[in-house]
């Protein structure tokens, strides 16, 4: 429908331009009908599309590690030579070159992981022939993390139900970001804290990234563990507006302490087809009662391997109908089309090409 | 060319385009007519799925001899329709402690978190189902679909059949515009 909305004035335009300009030809407006109903097709598409994907993190482990001989990257300019082709009045003179190469090949240091996703670590030297350290540290089996775009139709929706807005003035810049920050090629930390430090933080980061990891492939899942200190239950709902409900594959643990390390309350968010996941893990957190790392990990790895079934998104798919532009999209893509309509509308009017045809 | 063949060439193409891009529109449109209807009434039939599902979970956990499995599915819809009131669940546990001779607390923090995954699960379902009579009827109501399905026929099914299960107590409420406040004892 948006197609169609967004046709409509730009049509008009070139029409009446067609029919009162001079300089258009029959040749030349079919050309700018053609070219508007593209532009229009694509500012639609982009429209629809720009609303519709998010990214999630897909999490895997290692399983090999190859350096590889590639053609070589570093080409040049080389034999160049004048080459006079025609005659008489025709006769043009052209520089040929031919590409050359630095190195007869390249090698490239290539980690990939059970998700089939691969790393490319950078070289030291410009061939590469020096493995890179950061290569040989590379482990079998060791995390992995990326970026992966897909549709959310939640998300992309405005209106729908299972969307969710964050309007909280209680806690209005006082809530963490989403961790989707990947560094070092593939490592994610995904324990966030608020209101309190965490002593080991990196290490409790580094277990929750196996059990990412182990789980990743298996049960498509990317587990984050918020910590919170003296937090109303309250904190939870907040957070999950402000994260916008995660991401599809998101098994979001909130799990909130006293003064004096004890449990206080856990809630978990995620997009499961059965509850019985969020409700096992809460109960068995709880059960735990102090901030144990080496017991709280176990319960999770357990917990999301037993009960973790994503919700498939596909079962939103209805809010495919629901998924329209903001007004912003809208007012910016017609100006874009109009714009796009008059600048074609200029050019033909200008253009002599088809100097000849009638008019 | 003539301005009258300009005029003609120029209404033409602006018509053609028009005809082609509205043909394709009612087409799709129709289509997406038909899927939301499909779509409605499979939820409608998920939602009893869930709902059965949800006392089958129910039964297997608590261990009730199958000669009560009437009586308990009596019980659990009374307290599903809330006609035990705030206490329904309560009713529920009586009604498996009574039958069940070895029922201890590990059994009843079991049936706890059943009941409770349950009720979410079902809430979801419902709330899948108000969702998507919603993008439907904004798809049947809003300007130029409106006109669409108007031309098509559209709703070819009954929306207010497929309503939500609510409880008895809920409907009174709503009814009344007066709630009591929950007493924890």
């Amino acid at each position: 429908m948006i197609f169609l909305t967004l046709l409509i004035i730009p049509l008009l335009i070139a029409v009446i331009s067609f029919i009162f300009l001079k300089g258009i030809t029959w040749k030349e407006f079919l050309l700018l009908i053609g070219a508007v109903v593209l532009i229009v097709g694509i500012s639609s598409a982009i429209c629809y599309y720009n609303n519709l994907y998010y990214n999630e993190i897909w999490n895997g482990q290692v399983v090999s590690k190859d350096k590889e001989e590639v053609h070589c990257r570093h080409s040049y300019s080389c034999n160049c030579r004048i080459v006079t082709s025609g005659s008489g009045k025709n006769q043009t003179t052209t520089t040929h070159c031919d590409t050359c190469y630095e190195h007869r090949y390249d090698y490239d240091y290539v980690v990939r992981d059970n998700t089939g996703h691969s790393y490319d670590i950078n070289t030291v030297d410009r061939q590469g022939l020096i493995t890179p350290p950061r290569f040989e540290t590379v482990e079998i089996e060791e995390p992995t993390a990326h970026v992966s775009s897909y549709k959310n139709y939640l998300k992309a929706s405005s209106d729908s139900l299972f969307r969710k807005d964050f309007d909280n003035e209680k806690y209005k810049g006082k809530l963490p970001e989403y961790p989707n920050i990947i560094y070092d090629y593939y490592r994610l930390n995904r324990i966030v804290t608020t209101n309190f430090t965490l002593e080991n933080k990196q290490h409790w980061d580094n277990i929750l990234s196996d059990i990412n990891g182990k789980l990743g492939k298996k049960k498509q899942a990317n587990i984050i563990l918020v910590l919170t200190k003296n937090q109303s239950q309250d904190y939870m709902q907040a957070l999950d507006q402000y994260w916008k409900g995660g991401n599809k594959n998101d098994a979001i643990i909130v799990l909130n302490i006293d003064t004096n390390n004890k449990i206080e309350w856990v809630e978990v968010l995620a997009l499961v087809k059965d509850d019985m996941f969020k409700i096992q893990l809460r109960d068995s957190l709880t059960n735990i009662e102090t901030l144990n790392m080496e017991k709280i990990m176990p319960e999770i790895e357990n917990c999301v391997s037993k009960y973790f079934v994503r919700k498939r998104m596909r079962e939103f798919e209805y809010l495919t109908y629901a998924v329209t532009p903001s007004m912003t999209q809208y007012i910016v893509s017609l100006v874009l089309c109009l714009l796009v309509t008059i600048v074609l509308i200029v050019f033909f009017e200008e253009d002599n090409t088809f100097e000849g045809d009638p008019q | 060319m003539s301005i009258l063949g300009k005029v003609a060439l120029g209404i033409g193409m602006f018509f053609i385009i028009m005809f082609v891009s509205c043909g394709a529109i009612f087409i799709s449109s129709n289509n997406d007519f038909v899927r939301q209807e499909a779509s409605v009434t499979a939820q409608w039939t998920q939602n009893k799925n869930n709902y059965d599902n949800y006392f089958k979970k129910l039964k297997e956990a608590c261990q009730v001899p199958d000669m009560y499995r009437d009586d308990l599915k009596k019980v659990y819809d009374g307290a599903m329709a809330g006609r035990y009131g705030k206490k329904g669940s309560q009713a529920v546990f009586q009604f498996i402690k009574e039958h069940n001779p070895n029922f201890n607390e590990k059994l009843y923090v079991q049936i706890q978190r059943i009941i409770e995954s349950g009720r979410n699960n079902f809430e979801n379902e419902q709330k899948m189902l108000i969702d998507k009579k919603r993008v439907y009827e904004v798809s049947l109501k809003s300007f130029p679909s409106s006109i669409i399905a108007g031309l098509l026929g559209f709703p070819k099914i009954d929306l207010s059949k497929y309503e939500i299960i609510t409880s008895d107590v809920t409907e009174e409420a709503f009814k009344t515009k007066k709630s009591e406040p929950i007493k924890l004892r």
